[in-house]
């Protein structure tokens, strides 16, 4: 059969190719059977979050008149560490047990791993909210079950992981991984920092649209701008 | 005019007689600029009467830092600029010589932001009484200031791949300049929008005098940055162009 | 692009290909080209530059000098990658899925026709047919590399480049290697081997490197056995001296 092939790049193979949208489908599922096969990423990930909400209570004595001032800040630092928990570890294991190179190989658009990796680890993080809200509301007193805070989180994990994915990459590839991910990560994810605690606060607060919407703008356009940028530049981080 | 530094293999940048014009620029600038700033522009009533009243000091002088804050800044806004041009340039033509631009003006750019925070902290001290008050544009500096450290880190721990190395740079060098907007609005405009009372204060619209000291400040130190990162991209073309005669001369010694 | 039925197209064409790390070269100048048909075996010492040959004509890497075409087409652009089967140092499987779902995850992401089929027929082949709904954890180093070579010609690639298929494998399976790789017997292949008498009898062309250079290649300086065992002992075993 593979004897009547021509020279050429047969046009037959190239129609039978996955479409982007297909690609991007066919990996997340790839993400989603190892995940739900070994919990690596995610049994960490809970454990951490909640790890550090005891360290925030022994650090601020949650049960005071505190909680409502440093709950903003809580949810999102333990959204952000265990976001790039997350990232080093989904990326990293692919490059050291060599998986990494099998997809390299594969005839994939780049952009549509980049975006199978954003969204898994997006769709990771989410779940990990699902815990971490009522667990923070029931057990810390914390006031976190606004409904205010679904349209905050999904936005600012999205732009977390938006430019996480694509420098999780790069640390990856470098000396002192572990170390270059925030160094690289927190000063660029700045804007989504700052937004998202305002937002979720003024939500709190139970601030008027008007006093939030700026801080949801902020999110809107860096989702938008790094999930494009990202998309168009993690093919010249995956070439050697 | 190159003397012994041979053309790099794209021509461009090679007209670095261009230098020689900086140079002179900044020999005229910088004593013109210390006498207007120093001694020729009057001290600002406005100003003078914000420190008195956060310090109850009567101390105008402390105002001159202004005009080598301002200028240092805006150095270092124009040295990031060029490491996005770089970056941009590098990926899309792959020459060395645009990630040594890029790589270079971030290397200025991190000096002129480093100084443009000590002498905020200086102005701070009688203005604030604090060397540090996360004043919203010195904030929005220091952020910029992360990300650039971050870009020397990921450079010096890119391993023995420096191609590799370049790339991921580039890669940082763009995505840093885009996130510099948003950085700004998140930390300058939208809590300044919040408070309209410190916008109406700060702008308050300068003599003058000051104004123009202030131009000439900034055009100088606008010509110093560019000198010193284009004697810098010299420098490093010159141990480019050394390292490649050792190669090739090591390529003929292996060849059989 | 297209090519004339008369004499066998060619698949690979290298020119002046060069890799090179900062100051250290890998691969220095190699030019060659493969046709249609034709099985290369790439023979050298360690270092010698065949994985970075491999891994250029892969797609991995880009040159630092010259140019590599497969088809006319760069290797890395989609189109070329689907035509291409490759195994490497690294296995390239998902430890925690089966056999059976990393071949179906490879073969979706290729496009292959039939997969159900096609995986159990490679499964068949490469001999793990009763291992297929096992987790690749549980797998040894040599059901794996079986497995690397049903994943690498499941899409029935028009080249495979072969970083030591043998890796792993034992003596028996080393003696069934060419119907692993080759069930049809006219695949075009490279082939980067550290065995020689398994490169012998695999290839039917072969390229000596050294010092990331090609020091003898059969098809230009004489094709005969001894010359390839001559040169190997030449350059492979005293390293060149």
């Amino acid at each position: 059969m593979a004897g009547a092939r021509t020279g050429t790049v047969s046009a037959e193979a190239e129609r039978s190719l996955p479409s982007f949208a297909f690609q991007v489908w066919i990996l997340l599922g790839k993400e989603a059977a190892i995940e739900l096969r070994s919990k690596e990423l995610l049994l960490p990930v809970v454990v951490f979050a909640i790890v550090a909400l005891v360290s925030f209570h022994f650090a601020f004595d949650l049960r005071g008149d505190v909680s409502p001032l440093v709950a903003p800040g809580i949810l999102w630092i333990a959204i952000f560490f265990s976001g790039m928990l997350a990232l080093g570890r989904s990326l990293g294991r692919e490059t050291e047990r060599g998986s990494w190179e099998g997809m390299l190989v594969a005839p994939l658009d780049r952009g549509a791993l980049y975006l199978s990796k954003a969204l898994a680890t997006f769709l990771l993080l989410t779940v990990l909210e699902a815990v971490l809200l009522p667990v923070g509301a029931l057990f810390f007193r914390l006031p976190f079950l606004v409904p205010g805070l679904f349209l905050v989180l999904p936005l600012g994990t999205l732009g977390v992981t938006s430019v996480g994915t694509l420098f999780a990459l790069m640390a990856a590839n470098t000396r002192a991984r572990e170390a270059m991910l925030p160094i690289l990560l927190l000063p660029l994810l700045v804007p989504v920092m700052v937004a998202s605690v305002k937002a979720t606060g003024g939500f709190i607060d139970g601030l008027s649209w008007g006093e939030v919407q700026p801080w949801i703008g902020v999110l809107v356009a860096f989702d938008l701008i790094f999930l494009t940028l990202s998309t168009l530049l993690f093919d010249t981080v995956t070439e050697e | 005019m190159e003397r012994g530094l041979s053309q790099p293999k794209t021509g461009v940048l090679s007209t670095l007689g261009w230098l020689d014009l900086l140079w002179l620029l900044s020999l005229v600038g910088i004593p013109t600029m210390l006498y207007l700033a120093l001694v020729w522009a009057p001290e600002d009533a406005v100003m003078a009467e914000l420190v008195y009243r956060a310090t109850g000091v009567r101390d105008g002088v402390a105002q001159r830092i202004f005009y080598t804050h301002v200028p240092m800044a805006m150095a270092a806004y124009i040295s990031f600029f060029l490491v996005f041009l770089g970056s941009l340039l590098y990926l899309w033509r792959r020459q060395i010589v645009w990630d040594i631009v890029a790589r270079s003006s971030a290397e200025v750019g991190v000096v002129f932001t480093t100084l443009a925070l000590i002498t905020g902290s200086l102005w701070g001290m009688p203005t604030w009484g604090a060397p540090w008050a996360w004043d919203a544009r010195l904030t929005f500096t220091l952020v910029l200031w992360l990300i650039y450290i971050a870009y020397l880190m990921l450079r010096s721990a890119g391993g023995g791949n420096p191609a590799r190395t370049a790339r991921y740079a580039a890669v940082l060098g763009i995505v840093g300049f885009f996130d510099i907007p948003l950085i700004h609005w998140a930390v300058v405009i939208i809590p300044e929008g919040m408070h309209p009372f410190i916008v109406s204060e700060s702008r308050a619209s300068l003599p003058p005098e000051m104004l123009f000291t202030l131009i000439v400040a900034i055009l100088t130190f606008a010509v110093l940055a560019l000198l010193v990162i284009g004697q810098r991209i010299r420098l490093e073309l010159a141990r480019e162009e050394l390292e490649n005669l050792q190669v090739a001369m090591d390529r003929e010694r292996s060849a059989p | 692009m297209t090519s004339a039925q008369a004499s066998p197209a060619t698949i690979v064409e290298a020119k002046g290909l060069t890799k090179a790390y900062g100051r250290t070269y890998a691969l220095q100048d190699v030019s060659f080209s493969v046709t249609q048909g034709e099985r290369v075996v790439l023979l050298g010492a360690n270092g010698a530059g065949k994985t970075t040959l491999l891994r250029l004509l892969a797609g991995l890497l880009r040159p630092t000098e010259g140019s590599v075409l497969l088809w006319g087409t760069p290797p890395w652009h989609a189109r070329c990658r689907a035509q291409v089967g490759v195994t490497s140092h690294a296995s390239y499987h998902y430890e925690e899925l089966t056999a059976w779902e990393n071949l179906r995850l490879f073969g979706r992401l290729y496009g292959a026709s039939n997969l159900e089929t096609a995986i159990e027929r490679a499964l068949e082949r490469v001999g793990l047919a009763a291992q297929a709904r096992e987790p690749v954890r549980t797998l040894s180093r040599g059901m794996q590399q079986r497995l690397a070579i049903a994943r690498a010609t499941l899409h029935r690639p028009a080249l495979l480049l072969l970083d030591e298929p043998e890796t792993g494998l034992d003596a028996a399976a080393q003696g069934d290697l060419a119907t692993f790789l080759f069930p049809n017997g006219e695949e075009t292949a490279v082939i980067a081997t550290h065995s020689l008498s398994l490169g012998l009898t695999l290839g039917r062309r072969w390229v000596i490197l050294s010092g990331g250079r090609v020091q003898y290649d059969s098809q230009t300086d004489g094709e005969d056995q001894a010359r390839v065992e001559k040169n190997y002992q030449m350059y492979v075993v005293h390293g060149g001296r």
